[in-house]
């Protein structure tokens, strides 16, 4: 019933809009470009109206209300307590919440106690420093008529504007409506043009003639490449006289991997994404890349809209066996974080990071601003304050750091399966530990380990040094005492000799004794140690040269978080094996050589047992024992499992059976994860995320963080805890999460992605192909991007706007497909040249009557003229390239320096989409091109033209650099005529003979290089049109 | 800038579409004198106002946007790092009663580094200065002679007690990063002065940049060309691309000059092949400027041509003095010359060389109050001399204070609950205070301002209703005040 006239009533709306703006030269200023005297206007007000609870309110206390008591409150209160206004002491006036809830102070009235109430306490000045209105007080009839009003029962029919709206649907909260273009006489028509040109026929206007095909190749390359095109490339296009000539060029622009990478940047504009913190502590995201990288191939895949954004928000949830994926969750982390907030105020900081996320995905993806209801329900949307924190909640299990991911699915599939077995081990899980898979492990064990208990033979010692100080004492059973000084560090050296023939590895007993601290082992007043190499060294008989035995894995019964016994072979003497807290006890640790040693009964081995950690964490008792068995490594098995497998595999109990399992399950999910590469990182938001090495404060948590309604957005005031959730406004799925989906971090953000995605969302679908529009044509069909709500502009051409929607919808989400659909419409294709007679009744093109027009902006001019130049490194992807010098910093920020880079050296000729964005330390050239602050979302750049930009373009490094490759290279490629070929590589033509006699007295007085840089900087090439 | 008489009327709004990237003052000044909303009478151009070589004074810029302003440019002293409040201006003799007692927070509040330790009384000496009788500490000898032109703000109050947020919160408004600065809005606003020098430079501590690194400065989603020009004092070329570097032969000397103009005349036949493109025109102005600012940047940074009494009143010639005078003398040079306004930072981020005084109160703070209170004297003494005064603000901020209880033994903590700001100049009334923290001055007792109050304050004087200055961002119209903001009229003239 609606759509028709829905539309109807919408482009009624639109006409008068653009009537009253094409009069009213003012109007743009309230569209946001000029500062305005933005009058706080009477309409605003006049959207108080009651909801329907109103029709259960006494008529007669309503209109003594309205009638006596609210202009009371217009008058002399609004100025200080509205939200139009100011909202001072946090007290709004404004609507009946405001004051039920109340201000600094509590609630302001209470219905029927007018001495009670603060309101009335303060107009009549009876608290000391609160007597309100602060300049002149209320007249007397008016206190008595707040008074009466009080007493009455303080009926106030004005509810938040965001309840009152829900009953009138807003366009853009409508579905998706089905529409056909608008028939004409032209069969052949493009879908496209049949919308515009019904309108601009209807406007009275006609439309520009096609461009030529000089322009129209250097826009539509500038468009889907960000590269104006070689003269060569002009030449073939020229030259095509197919009907299809257009239509093949876009296809072959939108195949190449050159569309990711332009339109990646737009996508980082939108979603404010950087290479650094940003804030007080801007440090480098060093992982930061592989999310760009991400993005541009996921473009060039064309990966369908939906499915994209499920990736982006879910990618772990939804594709759980695709770890190549994991880049992708650096979508929610790509905007600024706080460290400094971080490390000192917690609370304030985990509601200001999920704000981040929360702001993102509604203003991005759904076109709202629900950001705007952290506070206070929205004031002109139907956004109240508990859908803004229902979406916080969606984001409490997620944190902002390094994401460990596998590029390659088949490692990433065995690491998963290694990591489920390790932790299914941890935890003793008997449904995944006996299983069948698992058991045929256990035997494999039992098979390879059916040989003898492993044998250890004690190292004959001969010479015990320590050379820091300790006092050594060698007991009975070949067992070393350390007793008196206690030196910070020691290092102790056996040299001993065995009866065996072959070594395999050697054994370290440490054993506790009451002499030692906390009964030792260690010497340390705690009791611990700190082994921090273990070195074996063989001397051969007369030899006098001791050989290193390589050690290729040790593994100790024991082991101190974060100081195990791999940190005694590391070869790192700073790192270091520690038994702390199981101090008082005897611990083991085993040490296999990769090869048995040949050894005969007059050789010697010398055994390092160096203990530098400093504060006497020195060894008080050990020994040391060698092997020749094949797995010297058995004789650490845990008691538990050397009793189970004493037992015959029929006889064990299933705790036996358990215990055995999960022990090999743990090494063979050890091993497994041992010889798998190492994993890639992506800076990404992810319940589990390894901290940055800067932030080791930030730590990720296990189940969901509690997050509150908060009143005014005031920490310090929690309300009611939140339910994950979305906008309750729209109704294709429920607006709250289900019982499952409260309960689990993972399902919260699936559910999200699913309700943002789904195919009846219509602000998903309608926000990216006006994105994409506005990128084509300069505007949106609605120009507020990031606003579809009563903030925002109504759409310019309502049923296109769905068509294309539809279309996306239609064609299986291909962004590629819409792209395909607005470049080949002749709109896209027409001159744009200003016709003053058509401006006069559109200035701004809304009907597109003309095609699109523009400066090139930084990226493309600094991308075009290395192309130009034939410098352009085409290499896609990696790290991003710095283009600037890092120094050390005050703190944890370094300094960046911008100045004297040298623009000839290879990593400065990679696309500009590859350049490391320093968020708070920007690109002095890149921001004088207006590159946005990416402190920021970005819907649209505003380009501007200032001196200081001028003065970049005209004397910055890069363009010198680039003006003079381009000189080399016209030289090279024409040296009969490089300047003519000037002329055709920037302007796509050859030059008038009067500019030829310039620029040949010019290029000939100075340098050809000379005359670039006036090319450069020249509007004809600067433009297109 | 005739060009743009000759924009035919239908063009009219085609031009103003592309205002954003011209020179938005020069060219809104013929349309917007016509203009009945913004439009008010222009006041004459102070005659202090020199524009210098070959410069344009931009009279209508003169007007404010909504009422007759006071002041027309502004210094900005910013101290980073939160200058103690209680070490300085703000006497409290309660803690010297109190000292050693633990009276403070038992929790640790939110952005505190460290839990509160006992009442720590100043290590300075206090004095009364002037008729005002204003205390002011023995770290500022200089500034106390000034106390009677200046108006204090005794109740400064922020909501957060961490550097990053603290300091967006007293540039931006905001506590959060990407909205734009004072600088930036009045840029937006009010623009230049004079149309060959920036409308808004600042000048960092050449240590490093302050926390934030230069979100400060940032014009947040105001177009990018509104935000602050950071500019190195020390360096030989202070303003960025002035002079094409000398390794490119081809660009120097008449290559360059003779360039320029070929460019222009190209530009002009090709913006008479497209008449109607408001666009080209804008950029052919933007080069007209640029030249114009190459021929009198220099001039303003040059320090040569002041006297050696000069040099000697803003302290160059000692080393604790020098780099801060320096700057100060430059913000002189630039305002003098029609630049809006300089923003002088004292103290880059970090634990050192700042005004944030956790390990040592008594050691870390007499250094850095030297470095400036000097140079600040002269300023002032300066601007007076020269008539500047007539139209131009001073104001002493920093984004918090500190607390009264000791951090470690004689250190102290941020403090966002009350802290000192002064205004000295052009329609502030003289040897005033406004508001008071309490007994401690760990909160504010009576008068609480917040940057809202102050920005609103100074968007006054500059003939800006706070309210009324807005841009449409993500469906709110944003403010430098949010939704909030007084003027402070007590102590305006």
């Amino acid at each position: 019933m609606r759509p028709p006239n829905l539309f109807r009533a919408l482009r009624y709306f639109v006409a008068v809009l653009w009537l009253f703006l094409a009069v009213n030269i003012h109007s743009e200023c309230v569209l946001g470009q000029e500062p305005v005297a933005n009058e706080i206007s009477a309409e605003n007000e006049n959207s108080v109206r009651p909801d329907s609870n109103a029709e259960k309110l006494d008529p007669a206390q309503v209109a003594f209300f309205e009638e006596n008591v609210l202009p009371i409150l217009k008058e002399r209160c609004f100025s200080c307590h509205s939200h139009d206004q100011e909202i001072s002491g946090n007290l709004a006036l404004d609507f009946a919440s405001g004051w039920k809830v109340g201000g600094d102070r509590g609630p302001a009235i209470v219905p029927g106690k007018p001495e009670n109430s603060l309101l009335l306490q303060a107009v009549r000045g009876e608290i000391a420093d609160l007597k309100m209105p602060p300049e002149e007080s209320l007249s007397p009839e008016q206190i008595s008529t707040l008074q009466q009003w009080i007493t009455q029962g303080a009926i106030d029919p004005r509810t938040a504007r965001a309840e009152t709206t829900t009953a009138e649907p807003w366009w853009s909260y409508l579905p998706i409506q089905a529409v056909t273009p608008p028939t004409s006489d032209l069969q052949s028509q493009h879908p496209i043009d049949a919308f515009l040109n019904q309108r601009i026929h209807e406007a009275g206007l006609t439309t520009n003639p096609v461009a030529d095909r000089r322009s129209l190749l250097r826009r539509l390359m500038i468009d889907l490449h960000g590269v104006v095109p070689t003269a060569e490339e002009l030449t073939e296009f020229q030259n095509d006289n197919a009907p299809d000539a257009y239509e093949r060029v876009v296809d072959r622009l939108l195949a190449s991997p050159h569309y990711g990478e332009r339109w990646a940047r737009h996508w980082f504009d939108w979603i404010h994404f950087a290479d650094t913190h940003g804030f007080e502590h801007d440090v480098i995201r060093i992982n930061a890349w592989p999310y760009r990288d991400y993005v541009i191939q996921s473009l060039n895949g064309d990966t369908p809209w939906d499915r994209w954004v499920q990736e982006q928000l879910a990618a772990d949830v939804f594709y759980p066996n695709r770890t190549d994926l994991i880049p992708a969750l650096g979508f929610l982390a790509a905007g600024p974080w706080d460290h400094s907030t971080a490390a000192t105020a917690q609370t304030t900081f985990d509601y200001i990071d999920r704000d981040e996320m929360v702001t993102q995905v509604s203003s991005v993806l759904l076109s709202s601003t629900v950001h705007c209801s952290r506070c206070h329900n929205h004031k002109f949307d139907p956004i109240p304050q508990s859908d803004y924190y229902a979406m916080q909640a969606v984001f409490a299990g997620v944190g902002r750091g390094n994401v460990p991911y596998d590029r390659d699915v088949t490692v990433g599939t065995r690491r998963q399966a290694a990591r489920k077995l390790q932790q299914a081990a941890e935890t003793r899980d008997a449904s995944q530990l006996l299983t069948i898979t698992v058991q045929k492990l256990v035997a494999d064990w039992e098979q390879r380990n059916q040989q003898q208990r492993t044998q250890w033979a004690p190292l004959l010692e001969e010479m015990v040094l320590a050379l820091e100080g300790t006092e050594i004492k060698v007991l009975d059973d070949h067992v070393v005492l350390a007793t008196g000084p206690r030196p910070a560090t020691e290092t102790c050296i056996v040299t001993g000799r065995t009866d065996l023939t072959s070594v395999t590895g050697i054994r370290l007993e440490v054993f506790r004794d009451d002499a030692f601290p906390m009964g030792g082992p260690g010497r340390n007043d705690n009791g611990n140690l700190h082994l921090s190499e273990f070195i074996v060294e063989h001397l051969k008989e007369g030899s006098t040269t001791p050989v290193r035995v390589p050690i290729v894995q040790a593994m100790a019964d024991f082991d101190q978080t974060g100081w195990t016994i791999a940190h005694a072979i590391d070869g790192n003497p700073s790192t270091a094996w520690g038994i702390f807290p199981e101090v008082g006890k005897d611990h083991r640790a085993v040490f296999q050589f990769a090869a048995p040693v040949a050894i005969s009964p007059k050789d010697k081995l010398i055994v390092q047992l160096r203990q530098l950690h400093g504060g006497s964490h020195t060894i008080g008792k050990f020994r040391l024992s060698l092997s020749s068995d094949n797995n010297p490594q058995q004789t650490l098995l845990p008691q538990d499992v050397l009793d189970a497998i004493a037992i015959p595999r029929d006889q064990r109990s299933d705790v036996e059976q358990l215990s055995l399992a999960a022990f090999v399950a743990k090494q063979q999910a050890i091993e497994v994860l041992n010889s798998l590469p190492p994993a890639s990182y992506v800076y990404a938001t992810s319940p589990q995320f390894e901290s940055l090495t800067e932030s080791p404060f930030y730590a990720p948590w296990t189940t969901p963080k509690k997050v509150f309604l908060l009143k005014r957005g005031d920490v310090a005031k929690p309300a009611d805890e939140a339910v994950p959730g979305v906008m309750s406004c729209l109704s294709h799925a429920p607006s709250r999460f289900q019982s499952d989906a409260v309960n689990s971090e993972a399902q919260r953000r699936m559910e999200l992605a699913r309700w943002v995605t789904h195919s009846d969302n219509p602000l998903f679908w309608r926000s990216i192909v006006n994105r994409l529009w506005q990128h084509h044509f300069g505007k949106g069909l609605v120009d507020t991007p990031n606003d579809f709500g009563r903030m925002g502009s109504l759409p310019s051409h309502p049923e296109l706007l769905d068509w294309l929607a539809a279309e996306l919808r239609k064609s299986g989400g291909s962004l590629k497909h819409i792209h395909r659909l607005i470049v080949t419409s002749e709109a896209y294709q027409r001159s744009s040249e200003l016709r003053p007679e058509a401006s006069a009744v559109d200035p701004d093109n809304r009907l597109i009557w003309r095609g699109p027009s523009g400066r090139l902006d930084a990226e493309t001019f600094r991308d075009s003229l290395l192309h130009l130049a034939r410098s352009l490194d085409k290499q896609a992807g990696g790290p991003a390239a710095q283009w600037f010098k890092l120094g050390p910093g005050i703190q944890i920020t370094p300094s960046v320096d911008y100045s004297n880079f040298d623009w000839a050296q290879p990593v400065a000729h990679r696309r500009t989409i590859y350049r490391f964005v320093y968020r708070g330390i920007q690109d002095p050239f890149m921001e004088a091109l207006d590159f946005p602050d990416a402190a920021q979302l970005t819907p649209i750049r505003t380009p501007t033209a200032s001196p200081l930009q001028a003065l970049a373009l005209w004397n910055h490094d890069f363009v010198l650099y680039a003006a003079s490759e381009l000189a080399h290279d016209c030289r090279r490629q024409q040296p009969d005529d490089p300047l003519g070929y000037a002329f055709k590589t920037l302007y796509l033509r050859e030059p008038t003979e009067q500019e030829r006699l310039k620029a040949t007295e010019f290029a000939t007085q100075y340098d050809l290089a000379a005359l670039m840089r006036v090319l450069i900087n020249s509007n004809e090439f600067l433009t297109f049109r | 800038m005739s060009e743009q008489t000759s924009i035919t009327k239908p063009c009219r709004r085609e031009w103003m579409r592309h205002a954003g990237e011209s020179f938005s003052w020069l060219a809104l000044a013929s349309l917007l004198s016509r203009d009945p909303v913004r439009g008010d009478e222009a006041t004459n151009a102070s005659e202090s106002l020199q524009p210098s070589l070959g410069g344009e004074l931009l009279v209508r810029a003169d007007g404010g946007l909504h009422h007759r302003p006071r002041v027309r440019r502004v210094i900005q002293l910013f101290m980073n790092g939160g200058a103690s409040p209680m070490d300085t201006f703000d006497y409290k003799p309660a803690l010297e009663k109190y000292h050693g007692q633990s009276l403070g927070p038992k929790e640790k509040p939110e952005g505190f580094t460290a839990p509160a330790g006992a009442v720590m009384k100043s290590p300075f000496k206090f004095q009364q200065y002037g008729q005002s009788g204003r205390w002011v500490s023995e770290v500022f000898p200089h500034q106390a002679k000034w106390v009677d032109k200046m108006a204090f703000i005794m109740s400064m109050a922020s909501k957060t007690n961490v550097h990053g947020p603290g300091s967006y919160m007293m540039n931006t408004g905001f506590t959060l990063p990407g909205f734009p600065c004072f600088g930036a809005w009045i840029s937006y606003a009010i623009g230049n002065l004079v149309d060959n020098l920036p409308t808004f430079v600042v000048l960092p501590d050449p240590r490093g940049l302050p926390y934030n690194q230069r979100g400060n400065f940032s014009s947040g989603f105001l177009p990018v060309k509104y935000q602050g020009l950071m500019l190195n004092a020390a360096a030989p070329e202070p303003i960025p691309n002035l002079r094409p570097a000398s390794q490119f032969g081809f660009a120097q000397g008449n290559a360059d000059q003779q360039g320029l103009e070929l460019l222009q005349q190209w530009n002009e036949s090709f913006a008479a092949e497209h008449p109607h493109d408001a666009q080209l025109r804008s950029r052919i102005a933007a080069y007209q400027l640029a030249a114009k600012m190459q021929l009198s940047a220099p001039e303003a940074f040059d320090l040569k041509s002041e006297s050696a009494t000069t040099l000697e009143q803003y302290g160059l010639n000692q080393p604790t003095t020098e780099d801060f005078g320096r700057r100060c003398l430059l913000a002189r040079r630039l305002v003098e010359r029609g630049v809006r306004f300089v923003q002088v930072w004292s103290g880059p981020q970090g634990a050192a060389n700042n005004w944030d005084n956790h390990g040592s109160i008594i050691g870390e703070l007499p250094p850095i109050a030297a470095s400036v209170d000097q140079p600040i004297a002269a300023l002032l003494a300066d601007l007076y001399q020269r008539g500047l005064m007539e139209d131009t603000l001073v104001v002493w901020t920093t984004e918090f204070g500190r607390t009264p209880f000791a951090q470690g033994s004689v250190g102290r903590d941020h403090n966002g609950g009350s802290f000192a700001t002064w205004l000295c100049g052009a329609g502030v009334k003289e040897g005033v205070s406004y508001g008071a923290s309490d007994e401690l001055g760990y909160q504010v007792a009576e008068g609480k301002a917040y940057c809202y109050d102050f920005h609103a304050t100074l968007l006054h004087l500059l003939g800006i209703d706070h309210k009324r200055l807005t841009f449409r961002q993500a469906g709110i119209d944003r403010r430098l005040t949010d939704v909030h903001g007084k003027v402070i009229e007590d102590i305006l003239v």
